[in-house]
């Protein structure tokens, strides 16, 4: 089943284009990576998606679930299934994470949800990711440190139950105990087969102990390679040379 | 007959035409507001017509003494050494138009005490006097929780003093009422002295807050942390003016002032008029202030985990004032203006 | 080089103390009469609507009050004031031409040099009037024009000066303001045509010379749509006993996507009180930098103010000020944002030394129309010794929810670790302060040309001399 479907994306930040033209089907139950060098427009096409304010689409279409992603607000996209984890996620004084997470689901499902029930899952999520359960209660983001950060976002990603989640870096500049922790929660997440994924990533640490079925190499704003998880040995050993060639030569 | 008076006088002047220099106020108190105590064993308390400290600079000025001249004064000690564990609760009822009261806290040294002023009711003024005087060691958490009726004005006025070693920690929550006046200031007199000022206010309607809090610094090592958070909707008004004297002598103090307001309608007004005074060379002082609306980010963090704009600055509209009070040093009071939010 | 060198190194106090015999200068009498006023008008020439506008500048003044919020004015008696002192000269157009006693003056202040080093066009004002003048002859040719206040009333921009002339400052702003539109003299006037990029700065250079006198010199500056023009003004004074009063006026018109830098190094000596008045108004687009250095004076209430009037208007306001012994410098700035998508930035630093009191004072108001407006406004304070002041009095006045106000004050002192540091690299700790408290400093020397900026660390230097102890 399609889940996303993107077709000739154009997108530009201050006037300038970094996305020319950028095409990605995403089937249910698929892990898709996009790897790229510095630069190359990767979080540009998380961004995109999610609708960052910054991110200017100035052509193309994405559909997601068969409906044009590009028209709606922000929290429309978030509300039909579309998560992203942020590369620098947002302090946020004030409010707790469960109390966050539980006032997004509310408001997605339009409905109050039961407190008991909802401490139970946040608790057992928290578990399964061996993390502890103070955070539940802490300020989102507020004063934690870079890994602390990103293990919030796979906390929200597991509470939330997107159709679609997009990892913009989530793996970068961690230390191993939270690539582990990141690591564990995307199994957890793949373990949903309705559900997709797209990591976005320049290095391919996280990548070992995953299944991973299609990769995607971005270099300048244009996909220049696609196939399958041996790309990313590949890269491993060769890293984007050979992609920015093949880009600079056409 | 109302008297009139010029309240919230800064210890430091600006240009005229922004009229900050001090607000005009025109009130009247005719009776004593009635007062519920939930008194703990080891404080005292005792009642007098005369104010018991009036040397006690307050932060509205001394018009208020003359204001509240007619009313009962509490006076409630606390004997040295000795630590009182139960809050001290004093909650009064404005029902009666035109009631105040005022109170002094006299805690000697090495002593600890929590108060709970919790304000209801209200016709046309409502007025609290209160002073403190700590001395060495000394500790006192004072928490001031204003839920008027609308349309009251209601001036709040306080002058505290602190010994060696002494911590005196205001929390103030500005929930109701219509235009409210409320001055703090604070000499921090002993060496080591401190003090916290933590208030926080959510106004809406024609509602209109005037504050002047002010810290003076005159011991040396003394601390100072000011803040300030609120949220103004509608046609509200706020005027925040917060001083950190610097005092020479002081050496070694600090003394931080932070405010952070939320505005939500364009038809809010917002002043802010954060001013540090120094005359000393070996001292610390930092302000910062944020006002206006979410940032952009954050919102867009927010949504993208599908959370309505609106919602989103009801939520971190809730959350300012929330903070202050999950920081009032009662679980009781606190459980009780939180809600359902404490299941 | 070696003149460059000399302008930029010379600079000492001494420098600025020598002083001329005022003998037989003109002088009015002493005193503000509707009489006198006439009389300066008589002498000025003025167009007959100067005229009224001066009777009724003083008809203000005269009802209206001291300011009752900043530092003592007290030693100021008006009564005892020679409002108006005209040097025996008219207008020269070169410099051979400049009465050698006066040229003298100049010389010692290195303008020749400083004109022939970098700067596209000096005014010199001698006490009130301008007795140099000179614009390069590439700059007149782009159409750009520089002249003294009171000629340009009777030339071809005649009309252009009364439409412009104290609408931004009215006369009812405050009480020196109403003086000024009184007594007015000198000053400058340029028009900068739209488009036109003026690549080198313009430079005027004001001195005070008679004892008990006062300054009250008119700055109006037109800069066109889509122009560009970097203004520098230089400010200095000899010592005297009789307080002496400056109540100059700036008023900057910034055009359509036009920009004007506007930068000052206030040197007056340490009995003037400077009660000067300065405001832009930026339309649409538009940008004004204000660049400031107060170092002189006794008492000082300066407060250059950006009214932000077209959408998209930017102000910006760099300013240090060093308060020394017997100085009161109560500095600092003022925005008004009117117009949607206005920025203003604001980064200040003070230094407060030997008894000096610096107090940084300002108001940011954001109305109702500036929706999408951004200020931040930047703060810091230096306390040498302990037995100086440094006060920080902003206000932000804000009504709209549109905007994004921030607002950061510090005060603080010399760390013991920098002092420590450069000592142990062989620096003497006079040096080390003195280093440190340029590097503070350098907010604003690095916004200012190069000799400028080598003449404000001079100055900084001089006055952390004799810090110790």
């Amino acid at each position: 089943m399609e889940i996303l479907k993107v077709t000739d994306l154009h997108v530009s930040v201050e006037d300038k284009e970094i996305l020319h033209g950028l095409n990605l089907t995403v089937n249910a139950g698929e892990t898709h990576v996009l790897m790229g060098p510095n630069g190359a427009g990767k979080s540009t096409f998380g961004n995109a998606l999610m609708g960052n304010p910054a991110y200017e689409v100035t052509d193309g279409s994405a559909l997601f679930g068969g409906e044009e992603l590009l028209d709606m607000p922000v929290n429309k996209r978030a509300q039909s299934g579309l998560f992203m984890s942020f590369q620098n996620p947002i302090e946020v004084p004030g409010i707790s994470l469960e109390n966050f997470i539980r006032t997004a689901l509310e408001q997605r499902g339009g409905k109050r949800v039961r407190l008991w029930d909802f401490r139970k899952e946040m608790k057992a999520t928290l578990q399964s990711l061996q993390m502890d359960e103070g955070y539940a209660s802490r300020d989102l983001n507020v004063g934690f440190s870079g890994g602390e950060k990103k293990k919030a976002e796979i906390v929200q990603l597991l509470m939330l139950k997107p159709s679609l989640a997009i990892l913009d870096e989530t793996d970068s500049g961690l230390d191993v105990d939270a690539v582990r922790t990141v690591s564990r929660g995307v199994e957890e997440f793949q373990k949903n087969k309705d559900a997709a994924l797209i990591i976005i990533t320049h290095n391919t640490g996280i990548l070992s102990s995953l299944k991973v079925d299609k990769v995607h190499v971005l270099v300048e704003g244009k996909i220049v390679a696609e196939g399958g998880a041996d790309l990313i040995d590949e890269i491993n050993r060769d890293g984007f040379a050979r992609f920015e060639e093949e880009r600079a030569n056409g | 007959m109302k008297m009139e008076m010029k309240l919230n006088k800064p210890l430091a002047n600006t240009y005229g035409w922004l009229h900050v220099n001090g607000t005009l106020v025109e009130a009247v108190v005719e009776n004593t507001a009635a007062l519920r105590e939930e008194l703990p064993a080891g404080v005292g308390v005792e009642t007098k017509n005369e104010s018991p400290c009036p040397a006690l600079k307050t932060g509205a000025g001394t018009e208020t003494a003359a204001l509240l001249a007619g009313v009962e004064k509490h006076v409630y000690t606390v004997a040295a050494g000795q630590k009182i564990a139960d809050p001290l609760r004093l909650t009064l009822d404005f029902s009666a138009p035109n009631t105040g009261a005022e109170f002094c806290f006299s805690l000697a040294d090495d002593s600890e005490l929590t108060v709970i002023l919790d304000y209801t009711g209200g016709v046309d003024t409502a007025a609290v006097r209160t002073t403190a005087v700590l001395g060495k060691n000394a500790r006192l958490r004072l928490a001031q929780v204003q839920r008027l009726n609308d349309g009251v004005t209601f001036i709040s006025d306080l002058g505290g003093s602190v010994d060696d070693g002494g911590t005196l920690s205001l929390s103030r929550l500005v929930l109701g009422g219509e235009a409210t006046y409320d001055g703090c200031s604070i000499a921090l007199e002993g060496t080591g002295s401190a003090c916290a000022i933590d208030a926080g206010y959510r106004l809406g309607g024609t509602q209109k807050l005037d504050m002047n809090y002010e810290a003076v610094h005159t011991g040396k090592k003394t601390n100072c942390e000011m803040r300030v958070a609120g949220v103004l909707a509608d046609k509200s008004f706020k005027l925040l003016r917060g001083t950190i004297d610097l005092r020479r002598g002081c050496a070694g103090a600090v003394g931080n002032e932070v405010e952070d307001v939320l505005l939500m309608d364009e038809t809010v007004r917002n002043q802010t008029i954060p001013v540090i005074l120094c005359a000393e060379e070996d001292v610390v002082g930092n302000h910062g202030a944020t006002i206006g609306r979410l940032d952009e980010q954050l919102i867009y963090y927010l949504e993208s985990r599908g959370m309505e704009r609106d919602a989103i600055y009801e939520m971190m509209a809730r959350a300012r004032v929330d903070a202050v009070t999950r920081r009032i040093p009662d679980p009781q009071m606190v459980q009780e203006l939180l809600g359902e939010e404490g299941e | 080089m070696a003149e460059e060198k000399t302008f930029v190194e010379d600079v000492d106090r001494s420098r600025y103390d020598f002083r001329n015999d005022d003998g037989d200068s003109y002088k009015v009498d002493e005193g503000l009469t509707p009489a006198i006023v006439e009389q300066i008008s008589r002498e000025k020439n003025d167009p007959d609507w100067m005229r009224d506008f001066r009777l009724k500048s003083l008809d203000i003044f005269n009802r209206t009050d001291m300011p009752d919020w900043g530092p003592s004015i007290e030693g100021l008696n008006m009564e005892n004031i020679v409002t108006y002192v005209r040097p025996h000269t008219k207008m020269s157009a070169t410099w051979d031409e400049v009465p050698a006693e006066i040229k003298d003056t100049f010389e010692r202040l290195g303008i020749p040099q400083a004109e022939r080093e970098s700067l596209a066009g000096v005014g010199a004002q001698y006490d009130s009037e301008l007795v140099y003048h000179n614009v390069k002859a590439e700059v007149a040719a782009q159409g750009v024009i520089y002249t003294d206040l009171e000629s340009a009333l009777h030339g071809p921009k005649a009309d252009m000066i009364r439409e412009h002339f104290m609408h931004l400052v009215p006369p009812t702003d405050h009480k020196f303001a109403a003086l000024h539109g009184a007594v007015w003299s000198g000053g400058s006037f340029v028009y900068v045509p739209p488009g036109v990029s003026v690549e080198i700065p313009l430079q005027s250079y004001f001195r005070l010379n008679s004892p008990g006198a006062g300054q009250f010199e008119h700055t109006l500056i037109i800069v066109d749509e889509n122009a560009y023009l970097h203004f520098i003004e230089g400010c200095s004074a000899p010592k005297y006993n009789v307080a002496n009063l400056h109540a100059g006026c700036v008023e900057l018109y910034v055009g359509k996507n036009a920009t004007l830098r506007y930068s000052t190094i206030e040197n007056w000596s340490k009995n003037m009180y400077n009660l000067n008045t300065k405001r832009a108004r930026v339309e649409e687009g538009g940008k004004v930098e204000w660049v400031s250095g107060s170092f002189g004076s006794h008492v000082s209430y300066l407060y250059p103010m950006s009214v932000l009037n077209g959408r998209g208007a930017k102000s910006e306001f760099t300013g240090v000020t060093f308060a020394g012994a017997g100085q009161n410098l109560d500095t600092g700035c003022k925005v008004v944002h009117n117009a949607p998508d206005t920025t203003s930035y604001v980064n200040t630093r003070s230094i407060s030394k030997s008894g000096g009191i610096s107090t940084f004072r300002s108001a940011v108001v954001v109305g109702p129309k500036a929706e999408n407006s951004k200020s931040a406004v930047s703060c810091q304070s230096l306390m040498i010794d302990d037995i100086s002041r440094s006060d920080t009095i902003p206000a932000m006045d804000i009504r709209t929810d549109k905007a994004d106000i921030g607002h950061e004050a510090r005060i603080g002192r010399i760390s013991d670790d920098a002092v420590f540091y450069l000592m142990s690299r062989g620096i003497s700790e006079e040096e080390a302060r003195a280093l440190i408290v340029s590097g503070f400093a350098e907010n604003v020397s690095k916004e200012l040309p190069l000799e400028y900026a080598l003449e404000m660390n001079n100055l900084i230097r001089m006055e952390m001399k004799g810090a110790i102890g």
